[in-house]
């Protein structure tokens, strides 16, 4: 076997950065989204756009931001502005293509779960009690109700439900509450009329959605995986059978990642866990 | 006026306090720094975006719970350690909503309207009622301050799509917390670098307090009025000071201080640490000149923005780099 010249999650990121076109306009959090928007403008998409929800648009950083409105998220910018014009005009007005988001769960649907949960998965929970608690929704839930959305998770079995344990952003079926009841309705019956999730890029592999169930199969494997191994880790009856191994990244672009877009290990250094 | 002037006049126990800036940037720490030296109790916190005052105010006993979207500092993936405990142990409670669901409820406000409408949270569990929390705690019907529901799910009547919208009640903070750099001498505010949600937040309050690093005349602020967002009539307070917002950051004046967060945050995630870390920061310390004194001029000049980026470039940030 060569040696590898990559990280895993230099991998995620190179994978996630394929889902960012030219002149697309792209939504990003902290962390693994910012990270993988700006892979793809010094690399396939220089014409893509950031936006990120402290109040920029097109920011081109000359330092990597530990937060979405901290002061050097904003360099290069070209519209300084506020939440409201970025989550309301442009991730949740259409005026934007594509979301990258990060999530504590993610289920067979593409909702994802970024907020809390019981003791062990599955178990109903009280919510003045909850057994976890992680950050939660911000940015993620607005995005995800207008937008298409690709997800980034670390490849762990408890993050793979079949049913998230509390749907923070919606996929392709989502619940309604009726009388005490819960429904599960597609995405657009419930009042979502754009975007959905694509993809879910994890440190080891990535899955996509059927056109017609609208469930998660495995689309794409790491080298090093294995398809098998994978299908045991996740919570639903996974599709594999279309299952390919994923190329490895080139070189260049991974001295792209290391030396140009992050060469003070900002965030990449946050990803070795 | 100085924070203690401004906390005593304004802030009072069992307050909706709306808390501006966002993360890591324009918290007005040395407001809130004086809540915890005055002893405020009963705080529900509400915000766009939270910060490290969360920590402070629930580590100082001042909170009874927080209306948000988020628990957390940013800084990639910093959960506030005693905050999400206090969350999990019930002795704090959060209510849930998103982030643009937040920037509504004090836009709706703002307005003067009961509501307005959006179609996040729908189909999640952001509206599901069993995860209702200010109903859970009881303060739904009871305290006039908070909306009868937490959310209100109808049929669009205009278009014949008739998509499903989630109307959002006003929130009416009974005083808003804000810094900007630039104020003038009545009260306009120039806020400079992205704006979070801070003039929501401002035109949602009944009382607003405005932290800034400069007071200039206002015939200064007319001079580029394109520049300024908060007319001073929103603004009930001037509390000028320099690096108001410590340890977080003021763009064009101050960078974040990495290496203080990272004590702090680790103080307050430690029971052995936490009392002590309040003791020497919080109520030992006189008043803000003091708490300047205390940190030093070398490591504050450290911090100062290079106007060239609005930060500075060579700030040491290694305490969250792994």
């Amino acid at each position: 076997m060569a040696e590898q010249y990559y990280s895993v999650p230099e991998m995620v990121v190179v994978e996630t950065s394929k889902f960012v076109k030219d002149e697309m306009v792209i939504f990003v959090g902290i962390g693994l989204g910012l990270l993988t928007a700006s892979l793809a403008v010094k690399t396939h998409a220089p014409r893509a756009t950031i936006l990120m929800e402290g109040g920029t648009v097109d920011s081109r950083f000359a330092h990597l931001p530990f937060s979405v409105c901290e002061p050097r998220s904003a360099y290069g910018c070209t519209v300084t502005t506020g939440l409201f014009d970025i989550l309301g005009y442009n991730a949740g007005g259409a005026h934007a293509d594509l979301a990258i988001l990060g999530a504590a769960q993610v289920d067979q649907y593409g909702n994802l779960n970024s907020s809390m949960g019981p003791r062990q998965s599955g178990e109903p929970f009280d919510v003045l009690h909850p057994g976890w608690r992680a950050t939660g929704s911000g940015g993620a839930n607005d995005s995800a109700s207008g937008l298409p959305f690709v997800v980034n998770i670390v490849h762990q079995d408890r993050r793979f439900p079949k049913v998230v344990d509390y749907l923070t952003s919606p996929g392709w079926m989502v619940k309604e509450f009726e009388n005490g009841k819960v429904k599960w309705v597609p995405r657009k019956e419930a009042g979502l009329i754009r975007g959905g999730p694509v993809a879910i890029v994890t440190t080891q592999c990535i899955m996509k959605f059927d056109e017609k169930t609208k469930i998660a199969y495995l689309a794409e494997y790491f080298p090093g995986t294995d398809p098998g191994e994978i299908k045991k880790t996740i919570g639903w009856d996974i599709d594999i059978s279309r299952a390919v191994q994923t190329e490895p990244p080139s070189r260049e672009v991974i001295n792209i990642l290391r030396n140009e877009v992050d060469p003070d290990k900002v965030l990449l250094g946050s990803l070795k866990k | 006026m100085s924070p203690a002037e401004a906390v005593k006049t304004f802030i009072k126990n069992g307050q909706i306090i709306a808390s501006g800036g966002f993360t890591i940037t324009r918290k007005s720490y040395a407001i809130y720094y004086e809540m915890l030296r005055q002893g405020i109790k009963g705080i529900k916190l509400c915000h766009v975006t939270p910060g490290g005052p969360d920590e402070l105010l629930a580590a100082g006993g001042c909170l009874a719970g927080i209306t948000g979207c988020y628990v957390g500092d940013e800084l990639v993936q910093v959960i506030h350690p005693y905050c999400s405990r206090q969350i999990k142990q019930g002795n704090i409670w959060h209510e849930d909503y998103s982030h643009y669901s937040m920037i509504l409820r004090f836009k709706a406000a703002a307005m003067g309207l009961p509501f307005l409408p959006t179609h996040s949270q729908v189909g999640s569990d952001l509206i599901n009622p069993e995860y209702d929390v200010e109903r859970k705690v009881g303060l739904r019907g009871k305290d006039s301050r908070f909306p009868l529901e937490k959310f209100h799910v109808m049929k669009d009547p205009f278009w014949p799509v008739h998509q499903k919208v989630c109307l959002l009640p006003a929130l009416i903070p009974d005083v808003t917390v804000i810094h900007a750099q630039i104020v003038g001498e009545k009260g306009t505010a120039r806020i400079m670098g992205p704006l979070g949600g801070d003039v929501e937040e401002a035109y949602a309050g009944k009382k607003v307090i405005l932290t800034c690093d400069q007071v200039v005349p206002e015939d200064y602020m007319s001079k580029d009025p394109n520049a300024n967002q908060i007319p001073h009539h929103i603004i009930d307070a001037i509390v000028p000071l320099p690096y108001a917002c410590h340890p977080v950051s003021s763009y064009m004046n101050y960078d974040y201080d990495a290496a203080f967060l990272r004590e702090f945050h680790t103080a307050m995630g430690d029971d052995s640490r936490r009392d002590k870390w309040l003791q020497e920061w919080v109520y030992e310390i006189k008043d803000h000149w003091h708490y300047l004194e205390k940190l030093g001029s070398e490591r504050l000049s450290k911090l100062r923005a290079n106007p060239a980026y609005a930060y500075n470039p060579d700030n040491d940030r290694s305490a969250y780099m792994n």
